[in-house]
């Protein structure tokens, strides 16, 4: 007897139970509501929100509420403890570190976040187009890339921030992007690529749906969430590079301040005002490591596998 | 019978490297009548799938005609006329993981292809959705699940709601059981044979597993490196086949008959299938094949007609 000898009545479907069909189902959820939702249950990522969330409120609102100027000196006032008047004391200039340590995170976030956001986007226009003309394009694409990533990116920032002298914000964003785009680039390209041979795009092409629409649908809602990802991931690797840059001497030039040129200032007093670093080094880690944490958070909750 | 799909002299050739092409479909004709289904068998790597995605359309054909419902699908139709063709002929795929989105839902991978063909509103479309969904054995309750939730024999009932959802008439079937387990692949062949009846569906149905093919099949074609080598209906190619790959094909089955086992000649096939992109001269099969000798590398053997509907491409028979 074979295989196909078996009795068909024996595999017959025997059809949904009736009386589950008026079961109401999980409410109709959609892809990024259903992935919210996930996000807010994760503890930890919503924590690490709620930190950035002050962080970057406190940014914005510290340096009008400490009642001192970034730039005022105080001579009378020089490498104070924190106290009433000077909440987190002040340099050795006499300036009041509450307010520069605000001012000074501006810049930090600010470049953090716009150079990952400047990657992303250069990243995905050019791992898109590899990915989407293929053949010598992508070859000889692919290979540009290779030549900029075989540099140690410190290296560029460094030259980058020699070359262009004077630094200042729109300076240091260059000099962080000019080799940042290379790790979004490919991650795009590698994405769309395993993304294009699916057969759910076979399906959707089979069914007659246009290419836009399949970009729009498959294509970019696959490739976005990895993307969204890597941003989240990218930013404190820029505010320490940025940081470790103005420690050097090469990032943001006095009077402005940045976390790691406040770092940098305090290095030299640190034996006898250990606090002169403390609170500059302190939002470097905590955002740092709210970022990490809630790129995790984010990542889980992007990834529909990982729904309970 | 009234043929629905024809193909004549179907070519797909890939480019792979510099100057090397390779032949996954080389001057492939057959036709598939209404209502029936014509299976399609062959080893791993000899062009199966892309038969079934070419014939789609899925792949730009190299030459050679597609002729569905009477019209060449492969020169220049109307849009009207394209959207017609893939209103009328679906694929369902071999792996139910990579053929699902992950980030949609199952109702909206059935409905994706009814937004495209019909005008509905959101509830008509939903209430289609949940139709399909009972009609291939699962639950509406399943309409907001995402397919990592489902086991691999539900998201293979998902793939062929979304087939069903356009109101196909010709379904390509690539291997849909292959990657399943056992005890589900009946259960999946059988709700195939039964939408079939109801629908009046035809398939292309593709596997490499024999028995299952003859089960099915009206018709079965056993192809060789791109090229079909037996074509027959499914009794009389299981009964009596001719060319030599077909045979040996045969007597890799394993039956349940342990006396037939061991009367029965087996007759193994040798060595392993050329690489494609540099096939032998004259039959393809001669590498493989205990009745080769010379005349075999000269000449191409055609496709001939030895007993009304049986088709081989042998010289010797
Ligand atoms: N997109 C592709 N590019 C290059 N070669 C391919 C492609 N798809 C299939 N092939 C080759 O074509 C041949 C036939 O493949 P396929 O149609 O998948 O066979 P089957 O489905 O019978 O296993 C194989 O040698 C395979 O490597
Ligand atoms: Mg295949």
């Amino acid at each position: 007897m074979m295989k196909s000898d078996i009795p068909k009545e024996k595999f017959e479907i025997i059809g949904a139970d009736e009386s589950q069909q008026e079961l109401i189902g999980r409410a109709r959820v959609s892809y990024m509501k259903d992935a919210w939702r996930r996000l807010k249950e994760n503890k930890t990522a919503m924590a690490a929100l709620v930190v950035l969330c002050f962080l970057i409120l406190m940014c914005i609102i510290g340096p009008m509420i400490s009642g001192h100027s970034f730039e005022e000196i105080n001579p009378a006032h020089r490498n104070q403890p924190p106290s009433s008047e000077h909440w987190f004391g002040t340099d050795r200039l006499g300036r009041d570190l509450f307010t520069r340590v605000w001012t000074g995170g501006r810049v930090s976030i600010i470049i953090g976040v716009s150079a990952a956001l400047i990657a992303a986007v250069v990243g995905i226009l050019y791992g898109g187009i590899c990915a989407y003309f293929g053949g010598m394009v992508d070859v000889i694409m692919m290979r540009i890339l290779e030549i900029f990533a075989s540099v140690p990116s410190l290296i560029y920032v460094v030259i980058f921030s020699i070359v262009l002298g004077n630094a200042n914000l729109t300076t240091i964003l260059v000099a962080l992007c000019v080799a940042a785009w290379v790790g979004p680039a490919r991650l795009v390209r590698g994405q769309m690529l395993q993304i294009r041979n699916q057969e759910f795009v076979l399906a959707a092409q089979a069914l007659g749906v246009s290419s836009f629409k399949i970009i729009l649908k498959h294509m970019v809602p696959n490739t976005l969430s990895v993307v969204i990802v890597a941003i989240t991931f990218a930013v404190p690797g820029f505010i320490f590079t940025e940081a470790f840059l103005s420690f050097i001497g090469l990032g943001v030039q006095p009077p402005n301040t940045s976390w790691g040129a406040l770092v940098a200032m305090a290095q030299s007093e640190f034996m006898f005002f250990p606090y002169q670093m403390f609170f500059p080094a302190i939002m470097i880690a905590l955002t740092m490591l709210s970022f990490t944490l809630f790129g995790d958070g984010l990542r889980d909750a992007l990834d529909p596998r990982l729904r309970k | 019978m009234k043929p629905l799909v024809e193909v004549k002299g179907l070519k797909k050739y890939f480019n792979v490297g510099r100057n090397t092409v390779l032949k996954a479909v080389d001057d492939l004709s057959f036709t598939i009548y209404q209502g029936e289904t014509l299976g399609l068998v062959g080893e791993s790597g000899c062009g199966k799938t892309t038969c079934g995605r070419t014939i789609l359309k899925l792949y730009e054909p190299t030459g050679g005609s597609i002729i569905y419902n009477g019209k060449d699908m492969n020169t220049k139709q109307p849009r009207s006329e394209i959207m017609n063709f893939k209103k009328s002929a679906q694929i369902i795929f071999q792996d139910p993981y990579s053929a699902l989105d992950p980030r949609m839902t199952i109702e909206e991978i059935i409905s994706e292809g009814i937004s495209v063909h019909y005008r509905k509103t959101r509830s008509e479309t939903a209430e289609i959705v949940n139709e399909l969904l009972t009609k291939i054995g699962l639950t509406g309750d399943f309409a907001n699940r995402f397919p990592h939730e489902l086991s691999g024999g539900q998201r293979q009932r998902v793939g062929i709601a979304r087939a069903l959802a356009v109101n196909p008439d010709f379904i390509v079937c690539d291997e849909p059981i292959s990657a399943l387990d056992v005890s589900i692949q009946a259960q999946i062949v059988n709700l195939l044979i039964s939408l079939q009846k109801e629908r009046n569906l035809t398939y292309l149905f593709i596997s490499h597993d024999l028995s299952m093919v003859k089960h099915i099949s009206d018709r079965v074609g056993v192809m060789y490196l791109g090229n079909l080598v037996e074509l027959a209906d499914s009794e009389t190619l299981f009964a009596e086949p001719k060319h030599p790959y077909t045979k040996a094909l045969m007597s890799a089955i394993l039956t349940a008959d342990p006396d037939f086992e061991k009367v029965r000649e087996r007759q193994k096939l040798q060595g392993e299938i050329p690489s494609p992109i540099n096939p032998p001269s004259g039959c393809k099969f001669r590498t493989r094949c205990p009745y080769a000798d010379g005349s075999c590398a000269q000449t191409v053997p055609e496709l001939r007609e030895v007993s009304p509907g049986h088709f081989t491409a042998c010289v010797k028979e």
